[in-house]
């Protein structure tokens, strides 16, 4: 049921509801507003009227008195649901978009960045805030932060209670604080981890049915071992364990007369051939960063679009029935003569089929098993992940396809960026926005009106 | 234990020289040390970095491990000090006081009046973005207006109407006619927003506002504590008489609390008041601690407690 509130000033916890209103809560009841609870009076009143509360846009009217609005940091202009469970009023959703902890940029200005994700406000109302983990007042359980004001568009400022469901939408707060929240919101705070990529490796090597998806991949240790792992599988591509979209990579591969370094690692990609292992012993000496927290791993030799290589970012999340569902497919390719295919060195976005149609002259149906294929191994990468003792509910999957159509698993990252698919599919974009404030609603216990 | 002190790039020997000055005379042998760098002197891979020791009797060059509390007086302009400084704040077992020095008021004026309890010490403020000319002032009104970033008084604009329709010289600390004062900020070169504060007749000293500027910082316990106060744009004016300077303090006390809540990194601090001419306080600005203080203010009786205070406090976020 949907709820509007008018606050009546008064020094008791009283809620008031219609007269004809059917629950079984007399005189006395147990309030919940996000984590934070009191027990109030609950009166009844003829002079409100029964009517509504079946959409956002038409609540039905409680009044609620001023004590009880500041006792538990209710926002009394926003629209919330309302449930009754035995003796206890519970009103939301109160959902948490926990950032960073650079507090002095998170103005109303920044968050207006944000407010795309609200185009389904409508579907669950409630109180949505962000906030970082420095402003938690743990003793008095209560953050500050800013809330999105949907009436007048606007982000502001305010105190409230901890919240029933966490979107974590920042990697940078400490662990004591993220096990905390874990445990103040019951494991109702998703992405509650970011893993590295060798992390990543660890874990599918240890799944029998992912393992073939998975190209061979070392942490470099020594020239040696480097020598010994090129000379084994030809191409490699070292990558950073702890950088993404692209940075930090270099590129080797095998010739008959030597080896060829294609190197990322600066804003100019340098290009260089090295005659003998003697001189490749060399470049690693002079390199020695690719020895410190550095990937090695088989360079495949990717399907292309027009001569440049792609890969593909599957968007997972979980849906309102706690399922993993696939929100979203964009193929990304390397710019010309790059090797590597991330947007923001110069590659462009294409949809999976039109990337399908142009790199591989098969038949429809045979780029239809290519799809099942990409999308079963992401769902059940989700559900391996899924194991462990943390809350995913978003990854952004990293997936190549190799020059028979063969899909493996490059990347899976917690916190992806979806900008790929503004520019290519707008509605998709946005439903890659909407999915986890949907999701976030479902976890701190209330209906969406699912589309 | 060491204590860092984190300086802007070319301040770092001067800071050392003042505060090696004053802070040699009040530690005692619990103390800890006190270091005193620049990002440009931080390895973060080695956790290490390089500055000046000021709490011996003699100034050393000295390489320590990244202290655990670090006490940031700098203002960084180079995207590579921003990003040292930013890696700074995410790590983990590090606690830098004062993430930044330099505020967007725009953004502790909405803080402000989210709350009650402070939001009385605000005046109507509006913004005006020079790149969408999306705000006039009304030519019947006074303003104050400044650019939203920074808390510097030399760019505060008062201006109120002109009592000479012919002319276009009014009285203020800068003279315009009407609406013309949007013409002037869009002609600046300083910064793209700009804060337009309606004022009721305030206390002026030669055409310019007369303005309180208050000096804080956090002591033992995480309490604010007052350290100076002192009067633009002259120091040695003599304050009316309805103006009560204590009540002035007082309220750059409940201001920093509730703005605290919001930047709980804030460790030290100054807020700028301005008068209405019945004598009630009104928020024009926070920043951090200026050069004036460093240069000038800290040379007095201030110093001592001035040092106490970044040494319990350093113990208290070490012990919380």
């Amino acid at each position: 049921m949907w709820i509007s509130m008018e606050v009546a000033p008064g020094n008791k916890e009283v809620i008031v509801l219609p007269q004809e209103m059917d629950i079984n809560i007399n005189h006395e009841g147990k309030v919940i507003f996000g984590k934070n609870s009191c027990n109030a009076f609950i009166k009844r009143s003829s002079e409100l009227d029964f009517i509504g509360g079946d959409n956002y846009d038409n609540p039905m009217k409680i009044i609620i008195s001023s004590k009880l609005v500041n006792q538990l940091m209710i926002q009394p202009e926003v629209v919330y649901q309302i449930k009754f469970e035995g003796r206890k009023i519970v009103i939301g959703p109160v959902i948490g978009l926990l950032l960073g902890p650079h507090d002095y940029m998170y103005s109303p200005e920044h968050m207006k960045k944000y407010s795309d994700r609200f185009g389904i406000y409508k579907e669950i109302g409630g109180l949505v805030y962000a906030f970082s983990e420095r402003t938690i007042d743990w003793k008095n359980s209560r953050i500050y932060g800013l809330y999105y004001n949907w009436k007048n568009k606007k982000w502001e400022y305010g105190t409230f209670p901890i919240p029933a469901a966490i979107y974590r939408r920042d990697f940078h707060s400490r662990k004591e604080t993220v096990k905390k929240l874990m445990e103040a919101t019951g494991g109702k705070m998703f992405n509650s981890w970011r893993f590295g990529k060798f992390y990543l490796y660890k874990h599918i090597k240890k799944n029998k049915n992912l393992l073939e998806y998975l190209p061979e991949t070392e942490v470099t240790e020594d020239y040696r071992q480097v020598k010994r792992f090129i000379d084994k599988v030809g191409n490699v591509i070292l990558k950073p364990i702890y950088l993404s979209r692209g940075r930090g990579i270099c590129i080797i591969t095998k010739r008959e007369d030597g080896y060829k370094i294609t190197d990322y690692r600066s804003r100019q990609v340098d290009e260089l051939f090295i005659e003998n292992s003697e001189k490749l012993k060399d470049f690693f000496i002079a390199n020695k960063d690719l020895f410190d927290n550095y990937l090695i791993q088989r360079y495949l030799e990717l399907a292309k679009v027009d001569g440049a290589p792609f890969d593909i970012r599957v968007v997972m999340q979980k849906n309102v029935e706690e399922e993993w569902q696939c929100s979203g497919i964009e193929c990304r390719v390397a710019s010309k003569k790059s090797l590597i295919t991330n947007i923001s060195r110069g590659g462009y976005a294409l949809t999976l089929d039109e990337a399908l149609k142009r790199s591989f002259d098969v038949a429809k149906e045979e780029r239809e098993k290519m799809k099942e294929a990409i999308y079963y191994l992401c769902i059940n990468l989700c559900k391996s992940l899924d194991r462990l003792n943390h809350h995913f509910a978003e990854f952004g999957i990293d997936i190549a396809l190799d020059v028979e159509g063969k899909p493996w698993i490059i990347e899976a990252n917690v916190f992806p960026s979806f900008k790929g698919f503004k520019n290519m599919d707008y509605d998709t974009y946005l439903g890659i926005r909407y999915t986890p404030m949907l999701y976030a609603a479902h976890l701190a216990g209330f209906k969406t009106i699912h589309r | 234990m060491v204590i860092g002190i984190l300086s802007s790039n070319d301040m770092e020997e001067e800071y050392s020289k003042i505060l090696h000055s004053l802070f040699k005379n009040y530690k005692s042998s619990y103390d800890e040390d006190i270091v005193v760098f620049t990002t440009l002197n931080i390895n973060l891979q080695k956790m290490e970095v390089a500055g000046t020791l000021i709490s011996q009797d003699k100034l050393h060059t000295v390489q320590v491990p990244l202290p655990s509390i670090i006490f940031n007086f700098s203002l960084q302009r180079e995207s590579s000090g921003i990003k040292v400084r930013k890696a700074l704040e995410e790590m983990e077992g590090v606690t830098l006081i004062n993430y930044i020095n330099k505020f967007d008021q725009w953004m502790i004026m909405d803080m402000i009046s989210s709350n009650d309890k402070v939001k009385s010490y605000l005046l109507p403020y509006f913004i005006y973005d020079k790149a969408k000319r999306d705000y006039r002032p009304e030519e019947e009104k006074k303003y104050i207006t400044m650019p939203s970033r920074g808390a510097s008084l030399s760019r505060v604009i008062y201006a109120e109407p002109d009592p000479d329709p012919e002319s276009d010289i009014v009285r203020g600390s800068q003279y315009f006619k009407k609406g013309h004062i949007t013409d002037y900020i869009d002609a600046s070169l300083c910064q793209r927003k700009w804060l337009f504060i309606e004022i009721p007749d305030i206390v002026l000293h030669h055409n310019h506002p007369l303005v309180c500027r208050i000096y804080m910082q956090k002591s033992n316990y995480n309490r604010w504590d007052f350290l100076k106060r002192i009067l633009y744009p002259d120091p040695n004016m003599k304050v009316p008489d309805n103006i009560n300077l204590k009540h002035a303090e007082n309220a750059a006390k409940d201001l920093i609390n509730e703005i605290n809540n919001f930047l709980p990194s804030i460790g030290h601090c100054f807020i700028d008041m301005i008068f209405s001419q019945e004598g009630k306080a009104y928020f024009l600005h926070l920043g951090g601690l200026d050069q004036y203080f460093f240069k000038v203010l800290l040379r007095d009786d201030i110093s001592k407690k001035f040092y106490k205070n970044i040494i319990s406090l350093s113990r208290y976020y070490r012990a919380t």
